[in-house]
């Protein structure tokens, strides 16, 4: 047995051609392996959540969790990021007198980029780095392993209602954002600097689409709250059981979480201006 | 056959190919016997406990598990389930849920799997704790426990439904000695009343020669000897005296399988190089 470990480990000096390609072979093989089990993994979760609607006090207890406290942290980044785009907008159309198109300019942005997208990444910060934890944390002391000798399916009662929960929390948490934005940008405009309150919201109401532009940032994050709790759940649950394992794959979560988020937020942007 | 409730034969198991855990076990337990399995820490008895309630499969070809007449081998997901509905099982760090209290612990498996109403469950739970005697802190949350009481509560989690086969892994570790004599009478009581079996993985044999019919002495993964507390105590196998007089040297290795000392430490290698 310990020759055998002496063994595997000297294949890192390999540097024959056939060690070569098994270096360069290794990774990919890997990669599609754990594209397959994500995969599967995210159909197992999703098969029992029809079944997690029949607990909605579950739904609920994880909703109050990852949606109330990550409320604060969206309110003001809301707020700030508000501020700031009514000061760029103002500052940009000045120059061409064009004043008139802000409220249209920082609503549009909040909308269908900037509101899905920042709530998805504070969201995957806030909201998942816990549910990887907790997950990885039941694992590591034995709770889902004893939910399954009890014969309680840990996919279908400690899964599925997060996965639930989290798409629901995050279009909410969208709506909240882009709502403080509006009213960030408002205040810095028209109560600092003096524009036009009646143009201001006149232009939102006239310019800008419910359904084409504010709803089409909310279905953006119905399915960033799907893949961000999704490689959350995932991470957590097949992390190495040990604090280090649930460490590294809290810090997975966050890298993984948030290039889904911007790279799904790039497909979507692309198909829906064609 | 009817009555042996669990059933393994020639069962090799090994979570990595190249370190078998298991060599070749066969063991036979009868209905209504409580069973200890006692041996070294390491000689792979949470993994046998593992592999009967089907927590860890073992490859094809490695040996048959029967448990209540269930082939353990070719078992479906369902039918598991199903029996693990009549399997308690206390786990050897307790794998209680953390963030729920010590009664919505207890409570767990009859809220999951029963219909009854929240007042009988109530009195089920609390007629549980009683026994465990730990009645009076139902309110705390797990953190707030010492590892003798979380093994108490886990220990009336695994028996609240009243499984026909309980499973204890290592139920006697971190109690004080006052603990540890009722809980061990405790076990055997409830394995009466319920006309279950049981299995107890522990290493405290002057308490469970007392309460268990049969021991199996396992080391570093075979069965090195078995028979009746009273067969035990007076054997004369060298395994069974070293162990039962905890007797320091004897056949019984206390090291792991392991390279040999001088190679570890590469005494006589010109250049010694290491994989940091
Ligand atoms: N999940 C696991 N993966 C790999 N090896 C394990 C695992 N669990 C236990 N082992 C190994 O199996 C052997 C037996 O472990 P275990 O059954 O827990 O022993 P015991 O309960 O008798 O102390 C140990 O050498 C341990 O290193
Ligand atoms: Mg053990």
């Amino acid at each position: 047995m310990a020759p055998e470990v002496n063994k595997s480990a000297s294949n890192r000096r390999d540097f024959t051609w056939h060690g070569a390609v098994r270096r360069l072979g290794w990774p990919l093989v890997e990669a599609l392996f754990n594209i397959g089990l994500g995969t599967r993994f995210a159909l197992m979760v999703l098969a029992r959540s029809g079944l997690a609607w029949r607990r909605p006090r579950l739904v609920m207890l994880h909703l109050k969790h990852i949606g109330v406290y990550t409320l604060v942290i969206i309110l003001v980044a809301g707020l700030f990021i508000g501020f700031v785009l009514g000061l760029q907008f103002y500052t940009l159309l000045e120059r061409y007198g064009q004043q008139d198109l802000l409220s249209v300019g920082v609503a549009l942005t909040l909308f269908r980029e900037l509101g899905p997208v920042a709530a998805g990444l504070l969201f995957v910060g806030c909201a998942c780095t816990s549910i990887t934890a907790a997950i990885g944390l039941k694992k590591a002391s034995e709770q889902i392993a004893a939910m399954e000798v009890m014969a309680v399916d840990p996919l279908a009662r400690e899964l599925a209602p997060r996965l639930l929960a989290g798409m629901i929390a995050l279009p909410l948490l969208t709506v909240y954002f882009d709502i403080v934005g509006v009213l960030g940008s408002y205040l810095i405009t028209v109560q600092q600097i003096g524009l036009d309150e009646g143009t201001f919201w006149a232009g939102i109401k006239g310019q800008v689409g419910f359904y084409e532009d504010f709803m089409q940032g909310i279905y953006k994050s119905i399915f960033f709250g799907f893949i961000t709790v999704m490689i959350a759940l995932y991470e957590g649950y097949f992390c190495v059981p040990t604090a280090e394992g649930v460490a590294r794959a809290t810090t997975r979560t966050v890298i993984k979480g948030s290039l889904a988020v911007l790279g799904a937020n790039f497909v979507f942007t692309a198909f829906m201006v064609h | 056959m009817e009555d042996n409730y669990i059933d393994i034969k020639h069962l090799s198991f090994a979570y990595d190919q190249r370190r078998p855990i298991l060599k070749d076990i066969s063991l036979t337990i009868p209905r209504r016997k409580v069973v200890a399995v006692m041996g070294g820490s390491g000689s792979g008895k949470t993994t046998l406990l593992r592999n009967i309630c089907g927590q860890e499969k073992p490859q094809k070809n490695c040996g048959a598990i029967r448990v209540m007449g269930r082939d353990m081998m070719n078992i479906g997901r369902n039918d598991l389930y199903e029996l693990r509905k009549k399997i308690g099982m206390l786990f050897q760090f307790g794998g209680l849920f953390s963030d729920m209290s010590v009664f919505d612990n207890v409570a767990f498996p009859l809220r999951e799997h029963t219909q009854l109403s929240p007042e009988v469950i109530n009195d089920i739970v609390l007629l549980k704790l009683q026994a465990v005697g730990l009645r009076g802190s139902a309110k705390l949350y797990p953190s707030e426990l010492s590892g003798g009481m979380a093994r108490r509560v886990a220990l009336a989690r695994a028996v609240v439904m009243d499984p026909q086969l309980i499973l204890y892994d290592e139920p006697f570790a971190g109690l004080d000695p006052i603990s540890l004599a009722i809980t061990a009478r405790l076990i055997r009581e409830l394995n009466d009343a319920l006309n279950a079996t049981s299995i107890i993985v522990t290493h405290d044999i002057a308490e469970s020669f007392q309460i268990v019919d049969y021991v199996y002495l396992m080391w570093q993964g075979d069965i090195v000897a078995q028979g009746t507390p009273a067969e035990m105590e007076n054997s004369s196998l060298p395994y069974v005296r070293q162990f039962v007089d905890a007797k320091t040297d004897g056949p019984l290795p206390f090291h792991q399988p392991a390279l040999p000392l001088g190679e570890e430490f590469q005494i006589g290698t010109a250049l010694p190089h290491r994989n940091f």
